[in-house]
């Protein structure tokens, strides 16, 4: 296999706020492999975002700040790079693709200029020669009739065309990693759908490893072979993407799982069976990382803690539980 | 409908500085005499043929002093402005982008620099220097420059935060290429806007100082020397200071209006 094209080690990240260092980013380690593809879940806050844009070291300093780890590409350690080496690795090796496709483009700049952007600064092409590769990566991102869309402005074009168009933008450089943070979340669900198809069609044709942010389960299975579930800033299962929906170990999966079916079973399935949900919610919310409880961090949520037991008094460790399966959970796979 | 009525208002706006730069510019071939031609055979004429404006206790035309004043008044408030609009927007932007202790750094300066009311400021900048065009135009420049330090920083701050910013550096833009193509295109409308009125206020100032006898030294003439010289015959010869002061008046309209019509026009709430 040789080593791995993305390689995170252990990275931590904290907000620094009037009530003390909130851990948004605690030991976070995986790996992504040419052409591989993870998914981050989690809720909001779970510290997933934070953990896509420190590795960019695009995590906005004050308040965040990344106090540990590495971040290994092609085995160069990024968190160690001075400024200028960073800006030639962003873009050209890692390219990010915004939730929010309407404020992630500039409003004041033609969608061919920032397309262009990109290639001046990364591939030295002068800018009369820019034309053909920002046509191609347009072509390349499912824009369709790309030349009609060069002079247009972002405000005038539908939400998945200006996603289309970010993607057109992070694609220009081939780069070797996608980091794609709630890629669909903010359109609509035909357009999503199609979205979807795109970031399939890339990872396998262009060989791009991608690194998916979501909150979504049902999008997690379409587009990558991995899934990493993040819960309080820490990672707290990951496994390959069919293990992981036939047994997922932690409480917490568990139940992020039975939420997704949930909603897929809908209200009406919901009625019919006397007004009680036959599925399960997780009760609760996220824990205040500026007060954590002192063992596991899902333990308050979790119907298998107990009172008082080694969950609340000891942290767990990732500990594995199967083939490339691992979880932070004293009792894996425990309840129905 | 605001932008409705910013139109016609930019329109008459630009209408009046045409009008004040067309007679700085063709001043020469529109002037009936030379601006500092004595005669004082004519000595404070009323208005009237031959001479539109009367003329003063030297029997020099007040319409030729009037027309060459537009050029050195605005000559001085353009470039003081200038002044006012690089230094400005230069450490407004550095400020709203940078943040840190050069935010505070700056920001310090601007409240030091904002304390002291802008005439007061300038004439003490221009006395201090001593009287002539070169002091006139700093005093102008450095008072000027913290207002669109202030709208610029502010500008640049909300802006600092848009996705788009973080989306040009994860494509590994540097710090000054974010600042050149994707902050300051953003902020052009209200930078526009507050250089445009920026004008009419620099007008005023100068003309203000040249009253006080800080700005141009005689022979030469500009608006504000004109109704200072023309105050001691101000009940026998009224015309001395009536005309210069409509053009004073007439210019920095023209560039308030210019600038309030630009604000309506470029608001972006407004925009489609």
């Amino acid at each position: 296999m040789g080593s791995p094209l993305l390689e995170v080690l252990d990275l931590r990240a904290e907000f620094r706020t009037s009530r003390g260092r909130l851990p948004v980013v605690d030991g976070v380690s995986f790996t992504l492999d040419t052409g591989g593809g993870l998914a981050i879940v989690g809720e909001s806050g779970s510290g997933k975002t934070a953990t896509a844009l420190s590795l960019m070291r695009l995590l906005p300093d004050p308040p965040g700040r990344i106090t540990g780890g590495r971040v290994l590409l092609r085995g160069r350690d990024l968190l160690a790079l001075p400024e200028e080496a960073l800006t030639a690795v962003r873009g050209r090796e890692l390219a990010m693709v915004f939730q929010e496709p309407a404020t992630a483009l500039n409003p004041v700049m033609s969608v061919g200029e920032q397309i262009a952007e990109a290639v001046v600064q990364h591939r030295g092409v002068a800018r009369r020669r820019v034309r053909p590769l920002v046509l191609e990566s347009l072509d390349q991102a499912g824009v369709p009739e790309p030349e009609t869309y060069l002079g247009s402005y972002p405000h005038q074009l539908s939400g998945g065309l200006r996603q289309r168009v970010m993607i057109a933008i992070a694609l220009a450089c081939g780069p070797s990693v996608l980091i794609a943070d709630e890629p669909t979340t903010a359109l609509d669900v035909t357009v999503q759908d199609r979205l979807l198809d795109l970031l399939a069609y890339l990872r396998h044709h262009l060989g791009l490893a991608l690194l998916l942010i979501t909150h979504d389960l049902g999008v997690v299975a379409r587009l990558v072979d991995r899934v990493a579930v993040m819960y309080a800033g820490q990672i707290v299962e990951t496994a390959p993407v069919a293990v992981f929906f036939r047994g997922p170990a932690h409480p917490y999966s568990r139940g992020l799982l039975q939420a997704a079916r949930l909603e897929a079973v809908g209200p009406e399935s919901r009625a019919r069976r006397g007004g009680r949900p036959r599925l399960e919610v997780i009760g609760g919310s996220v824990p205040d990382l500026a007060d954590l409880p002192p063992g596991c961090r899902f333990a308050p949520r979790c119907r298998w803690a107990g009172g008082g037991g080694p969950c609340w008094r000891e942290v767990p460790g990732l500990r594995e539980v199967g083939p490339g399966h691992l979880a932070r959970c004293r009792r894996p796979g425990v309840g129905p | 409908m605001a932008r409705a009525a910013g139109l016609p208002m930019a329109v008459a706006g630009a209408l009046l500085l045409t009008l004040v730069a067309l007679a700085a510019v063709a001043g020469p071939w529109l002037a009936p005499a030379h601006p500092d031609e004595l005669s004082l055979a004519e000595s404070l004429r009323p208005p009237g043929p031959g001479h539109p404006f009367g003329t003063d206790y030297f029997g020099r035309d007040v319409f030729s002093r009037v027309l060459y004043g537009a050029r050195v008044s605005l000559a001085i408030s353009l470039s003081a402005q200038l002044i006012a609009l690089v230094v400005g927007v230069a450490l407004g932007a550095a400020a709203g982008y940078f943040g840190g202790w050069v935010d505070g750094a700056v920001m310090r300066l601007v409240d030091v620099v904002m304390a002291f009311p802008d005439l007061l400021l300038a004439i003490g900048i221009a006395a201090s220097l001593g009287p002539g065009v070169p002091s006139v135009l700093l005093a102008l420049g450095l008072v000027g420059w913290p207002g669109l330090c202030r709208l610029v920083r502010g500008e640049v701050l909300a802006l600092k935060e848009r996705d788009f910013i973080d989306a040009a550096r994860a494509i590994g833009a540097g710090d000054l290429w974010i600042l050149r193509r994707h902050v300051l295109p953003n902020v052009a409308a209200p930078i526009l806007i507050a250089t445009t009125l920026g004008v009419g206020s620099r007008i005023l100032q100068e003309a203000s100082l040249s009253f006080l006898g800080l700005g141009v030294q005689p022979p030469a003439a500009s608006w504000g020397s004109m109704v200072h010289h023309g105050l001691r015959w101000l009940s026998r010869a009224p015309w001395l200071v009536i005309f210069p002061g409509l053009a004073i008046a007439v210019a920095v309209l023209g560039s308030n209006l210019l600038g309030d019509g630009l604000r309506d026009i470029l608001d972006p709430r407004l925009r489609d």
